[in-house]
This record gives structure tokens, C-alpha cells and sequence, in this order.
């Protein structure tokens, strides 16, 4: 099946005439996060969010309105990774930790499948940046776990079809009725199948331990509605019955399927917004905290992918800095093969021992495993983003104590 | 002799989870600094002792784990840290533990977690309750600053080391760690930062972690420490595990982790490793205690909804 992608609309971006290009990380450090705050990639981010909050806003999900055929092609798309799933039982691996290791063999199913599909409706000069996206939106085929900055790239996904035009505003309460909410659907699926470990979770002091947008959204839906206030979500039964119009009720609802023990005790997060008088109130909070504890936060927006449609302030200025770094970290790496014999490429640490001696330590890089199409690293001392350390950094780091945290980014765990 | 009055007091106060005074809490916390200041960053510990993994603040869980493994002082215990962030009750959980430790210091030893640290506890959770419950950040300051003193690694009979993370590949010795000054901030990289960070692996050889903190070590790399250092076991928490326990690197590594039900949703047992005095070892795995009631904590509105 082909389809013609639609023409060019005002305002967008025509993607036969945009240079588009793969998008790669930029934010090391807290610095480069108050410059993502301060883009104009941001600023699009954030006005999407308010746009489709204010699709749905005193709507229900039944009242999805009319929809486009991009609408059901994308859900059509969701579909079949949810197919995927049904195809990729979990493995019964002896001594497992904890997450099922079939979930890397959905994975790359995924990779394969959407490079299938979304040529369908997205133009090809865009596919490999809108699609990096797309790739990133379920989850960590290595960590096997899943996050809000996983369910982030979703949101950037459909926002990069927006800004190319596959998607446009007239099909803003669809997208998040019936492609978000399909998404939402498979990410339970693949949460409960393969046991994604919770990425970064707070634990109960955090909204959720996956998911954010439903209660951006969820509570849209429910600003004005006539007898429904943000306290009855402790009411078990008006959210059964009711779970099916109101996302962020759906939310609930799910939570309380799968935790033990009550809402008091496992999110007390969203017991203490159920004390809120209103449901504007509730839906202005979430924007707030979904800027700040999401866009805003160091550990979730260093993965954050920018291309040529959500670009990093000054990236070429980086580009070019960080491609002196590439050129002094491959001659590193070259002298480093000359002197121990290594094969060319080979990553190395050099480590200073609490001993005051200097080793060199070859070492695997995430690379080796983790391959697919949506993957890119830099050759470099950055592979991925994680940095391998030097010397330097370890000298600095065990001869002083006031180590700044600003500094740093922040380990993940 | 030492006056046990106020620890007594304390403890009792805490059995009941109820959490002591920021008054309090300077008192033990300066008492707790004498004490695991003069511990080492190895530290020997004899056997019979049951070797504990990850808690973060589920505290009733905690309590299950005493009355499953047998209380103080009658049982021994080894904690290999990350007593805070993510449960509700980090505060309850990591005053009680300190307290014990005043209490018995030689029939518990705590060691550190990557969790204990400024960093960290201000992302996932420990920063953000001591708030709440105390209206201000003295008692995470207090103590954060105390978690710079406990102990890195532990050493059962020679023979069984413990940590919270895994290896370096700046540490080939037991000698190396011992050189590391510890009483800083858990840094970014660097002996420490890994013994707290790293991660046993199936792959061989030393790898980046993905956690952006840390290695990754293959079976050759925990074959070789042993042997180096004459060791039989490296015991370690730091991951969740299905089980509660898991054996990796062919018996050379094992994983505990001693939260149930982990964010009240993984469904994973907890386990404890008993050692005997004949170094034998046994796994105690339980599940979540009942929670009772309603937690201790009024309904506060977030500032975002304000």
C-alpha cells in the first residue's frame, strides 16, 4: 500500500526542500539544559502540549470527533508492534535478573516494522530523523526498562509530523484519543509482558512510575466537567465506571490495578493533588511539573535527541568543538592501538588507582550490543553519551571533595 | 560504659515508625560519626552474619526482614546499603539503622550506597520527604553529610567481600580500596564512585555502564579479584532481582536485594543471606509485610498546584 504524502501546509516544513539529518544528543551538562529551556525547540514542545491539552479540554474520549486516515494509519502502526508482541513470548531464562530479555527481540522487531511502515505517510527525506524518535519511544532495548523520557520521545515523534505536516492541528484531539492512548495501551502491554524495570522512578514519590502525559492530558479532559472534582479519584468506584472517558481516571484506574495496597500508600503524589479544589488547577500543575520535572531535568533530558526539527541552541558551534574532541580522542585511540597492541578502535580508559598509578583498561563500549538503525554514537570518548573517563577527571575526582554538582551529569539509576 | 538511654529511647520511638526530632537526629547523627569514622573502608566482619541488600525507605519491610532474619543484638547483620529514596519511609528507615548501629556497633556494620549521597538523594525521593516531614532540609543535610563517613566495602572472614555496586578497574587489591579517602561525596568516577556503581555483566572484560556511573565487569574480572585476593564470594545489592537473589559469574558474584514488591509493583520477593559460623550460606526470601492503616503523612498539596 502507498500513499501520497499530503501536501505542503502553511507553516510547516516542506520535507522535500529541508535538510533533514539523524538527531544526536547535545545536553552534557546544567548548563546545556537552561539552554534547551531557553530554544525554541522547547518553546514548540511546550505549546504542543498546551495544544493537545486544549484539544481535549471538557471532552470525553468518545468524543473523538472526525479523523483523518493519517489517524488511523498511526494507530494502524501501533497496532502491529502490539502484533509484535503477541509474536515475541517471553523467554524463561534461567537466572534472569529481572526484566525479560525477549523484550530486545520485540525490539528490533519494532525497528524492523516501523522502518516498514512509516514510509506509508512520512516523506523519505525525513523518515531517518522523525523515525530516531519513534525508535526511542518504548523503552531501553539494553536496560530493558522504560521511562518518561521514553514516553517524551513519543510526544516528539508526533510533534515532528506536526512541524512536516503529516499531522496539522485539525487532528490534535484524535492524536491524543487515539494514537497516544494506543501507545499507552502497548506501553502496559510491553511493561507487564516483559517487566520493563521503571527508568529513573522517584518510587511513591514521583506522579508514576512510567507515564506523565495521560495526567497532562486526563486533566484537561476533566477542567469544568460538572460534578467530578480531583477528589474522587480516591472514589474506586466512579473510576471504574468512568475510566473509559477520562484518561487521567484510565491512569488511576490502571494504577490501582497492578499496585498493592492503596493510593495513600503507593502514590501519595496523586493523593495529594486529589486535595485540589479544581480541575484547572490540577491541569496548570501538570504543565508546570511536566516542564520541570521532566524537560527540566538533568537525568531524563540528557538523551534528549535534537535534529534539524527540534534543534540545540548553537549546535553547529558544538558540532564543530565537539568534532575536535572526536579528532583528539581518535588520535588517542590510535596511539593507544600502536602501544598496546590493540585493535584498531578500541576503547580505553585511562584510570588513575587509589594507588597513584595510571592503568590502562580496555573496555567494551554499550555500542557492541546495542545496534539497530535508530542507534548513533560518536567514535569518540563519548560513546553514547556515557562518558569514559580520564585521567584527568579521575585525579580531580579523588584529589578534591568539593566536586561540583552542577558539573556533572547525573548517573543514572 | 556507654549510656544507651537516648539510642534505647530511639529505637523504641522508631519501632513504632515514628520519626525521632530534628533535635534528635543532630544528637545521633554527631554520635554516628564518631562511631563509623573509625571503621575502615574495608571492613572485617565475622561470621555468623546476615548479609542484607537495597531497602529504600520501606521501612515495614524492614521490619519483616528483622523478624525473618531474627532481631538485634541475637542476629548479626551486614546492610549493604541504599537505605533511602523512592519508599515512603527513607527518614524512619535510615534513622532506625543508625541508631542500631550506635546501639551495636559491632553486631551491624552499614555500608554505603550510591543512594547515599547528596546527588542522587535529591533526584529520587530522600531530599523531597525529609522536606515534608521536617519542613525544611536540616535533617537530609545532617544526613547526607553522615553518609560521607559509612564504610565502603565489608570483609566477611577473608573470605566473602561485600559492596554496594561491584568492581573498579582502578582496584586490584583489597589494598587499593583501603588507600581511598572516602569521606567525600560519592565523585563521578574513580575507585569509589565504581565499588558503589558498577554492575557484574555476562559479557567478558570491563565495559561502559549504561548507567552513566561505573563498569560493567565479566566473569574473568570477578575470577581475577578473587583469586588475587584470596576470596570466595563477592556478595553485592545495587539491582533489582526476581527473586530476591540471583548467583551470577558461576558462583562468584551474587546480587541481594532486600526491598519486596519493589514501588509497590514489581512483584519480586526480597532475600536475605544468612552465613553461618562455618561460612555455610543460606537465602531467606519474604514478601511485602501487610501495610496497615494509612500512612503517617497528611495530604499536602504539591507546589505546582498551588
Amino acid at each position: 500500500m502507498s500513499t501520497t504524502p499530503p501536501a505542503t501546509r502553511p507553516g510547516t516544513i516542506d520535507p522535500e526542500q529541508h535538510e533533514f539529518r539523524p538527531p544526536r544528543k547535545y545536553i552534557r551538562v546544567k548548563e546545556d539544559v537552561t539552554a534547551f529551556e531557553r530554544s525554541p525547540a522547547h518553546r514548540d514542545i511546550t505549546q504542543y502540549v498546551a495544544r493537545l491539552a486544549d484539544a481535549v479540554r471538557g471532552v470525553p474520549c468518545s468524543d473523538v470527533g472526525p479523523m483523518r486516515p493519517i489517524i488511523r494509519q498511526l494507530v494502524g502502526l501501533l497496532k502491529a508492534l502490539q502484533q509484535l508482541v503477541f509474536d515475541t513470548p517471553t523467554i524463561d531464562a534461567e537466572g534472569s535478573r529481572f526484566g525479560n530479555e525477549a523484550f530486545r527481540t520485540w525490539h528490533s522487531l519494532m525497528e524492523k516494522k516501523i522502518a516498514e511502515i512509516t514510509p506509508e505517510f512520512t516523506p523519505r527525506p525525513a523518515l531517518k530523523e522523525v523515525n530516531s524518535y519513534l525508535a526511542h519511544s518504548f523503552g531501553h532495548r539494553d536496560r530493558l526498562d522504560y521511562g518518561t523520557g521514553h514516553e517524551l520521545n513519543f510526544l516528539l515523534w508526533l510533534l515532528c509530523l506536526d512541524k512536516i505536516g503529516v499531522l496539522g492541528p485539525e487532528d490534535d484531539r484524535a492524536v491524543v484519543f487515539r494514537v497516544f492512548y494506543s501507545y499507552i495501551l502497548l506501553m502496559r502491554q510491553l511493561q507487564s509482558t516483559y517487566w520493563l524495570e521503571p527508568a529513573g522512578s522517584h518510587g511513591i514519590w514521583g506522579l508514576d512510575d512510567y507515564q506523565f502525559l495521560p495526567f497532562v492530558f486526563g486533566a484537561a479532559q476533566l477542567d469544568g466537567h460538572p460534578s467530578f472534582r480531583p477528589i474522587c479519584i480516591i472514589d474506586n468506584d466512579l473510576v471504574r465506571d468512568n475510566h473509559r472517558e477520562y484518561l487521567y481516571l484510565d491512569a488511576i484506574h490502571y494504577i490501582n490495578s497492578i499496585k498493592t495496597e492503596s493510593l495513600q500508600w503507593h502514590s501519595p503524589m496523586l493523593n495529594d493533588i486529589a486535595g485540589v479544589p479544581y480541575w484547572s488547577k490540577v491541569a496548570s500543575g501538570m504543565v508546570k511539573m511536566y516542564k520541570a520535572e521532566v524537560l527540566g531535568k538533568l537525568p531524563v533530558v540528557q538523551h534528549f535527541l535534537f535534529g534539524t526539527l527540534l534543534q540545540f541552541p548553537n549546535a553547529q558551534q558544538v558540532d564543530e568543538q565537539r568534532a575536535r574532541e572526536v579528532a583528539e580522542a581518535r588520535a588517542t585511540l590510535a596511539e593507544n592501538a600502536e602501544r598496546f597492541g590493540l585493535p584498531d578502535g578500541q576503547v580505553m580508559a585511562q584510570i588513575l588507582g587509589p594507588d597513584g598509578q595510571v592503568r590502562q583498561v580496555p573496555l567494551r563500549t554499550p555500542e557492541e550490543t546495542e545496534t539497530g538503525p535508530d542507534h548513533y554514537h560518536d567514535p569518540d570518548n563519548i560513546c553514547c553519551y556515557h562518558r569514559v573517563p580520564s585521567v584527568h577527571a579521575a585525579a580531580a575526582a579523588s584529589g578534591g571533595n568539593d566536586l561540583s554538582i552542577s558539573d556533572i551529569i547525573i548517573p543514572f539509576d | 560504659m556507654s549510656d544507651f538511654t537516648d539510642v534505647d529511647r530511639w529505637i523504641d520511638q522508631l519501632s513504632r515508625c515514628e520519626k525521632l526530632s530534628e533535635s534528635d537526629i543532630r544528637k545521633l547523627v554527631e554520635m554516628a560519626r564518631e562511631v563509623l569514622s573509625k571503621e575502615e573502608n574495608v571492613q572485617q566482619v565475622n561470621c555468623p552474619v546476615t548479609v542484607c541488600g537495597d531497602i529504600h525507605g520501606q521501612f515495614h519491610d524492614l521490619q519483616e526482614l528483622f523478624r525473618i532474619g531474627g532481631e538485634l543484638p541475637n542476629t548479626n547483620y551486614l546492610f549493604m546499603g541504599d537505605y533511602v529514596d523512592r519508599g515512603y519511609y527513607s527518614v524512619e528507615t535510615v534513622t532506625l539503622l543508625v541508631a542500631l548501629k550506635l546501639r551495636y556497633r559491632h553486631r551491624i556494620t552499614i555500608l554505603r550506597g550510591n543512594h547515599e549521597s547528596r546527588q542522587i538523594t535529591q533526584v529520587y525521593g530522600f531530599y523531597d520527604e525529609c522536606l515534608r516531614k521536617y519542613g525544611n532540609a536540616n535533617v537530609w543535610k545532617m544526613f547526607t553529610d553522615l553518609f560521607d563517613y559509612l564504610p565502603l566495602t565489608a570483609l566477611i572472614e577473608n573470605q566473602i567481600f561485600c559492596l554496594h555496586g561491584g568492581l573498579s578497574p582502578s582496584v586490584d587489591t583489597l589494598d587499593h580500596i583501603r588507600l581511598v579517602n572516602r569521606v567525600i561525596e560519592v565523585p563521578h568516577e574513580g575507585a569509589m564512585c565504581d565499588l558503589l556503581w558498577s554492575d557484574p555483566d555476562d559479557r567478558l572484560g570491563w565495559g561502559i555502564s549504561p548507567r552513566g556511573a561505573g563498569y560493567t565487569f565479566g566473569q574473568d574480572v570477578s575470577e581475577q579479584f578473587n583469586h588475587n585476593n584470596g576470596l570466595t564470594l563477592i556478595a553485592r545489592a545495587h539491582q533489582l532481582v526476581m527473586e530476591g537473589y540471583n548467583w551470577c559469574h558461576e558462583r562468584k558474584v551474587v546480587t541481594i536485594f532486600s526491598a519486596p514488591n519493589y514501588c509497590y509493583r514489581c512483584n519480586n520477593q526480597a532475600a536475605i543471606m544468612e552465613i553461618d559460623e562455618h561460612l555455610k550460606y543460606t537465602f531467606l526470601q519474604f514478601d511485602p509485610a501487610p501495610r496497615r492503616g494509612e500512612p503517617h503523612v497528611s495530604r499536602k498539596t504539591p507546589d505546582y498546584f498551588l
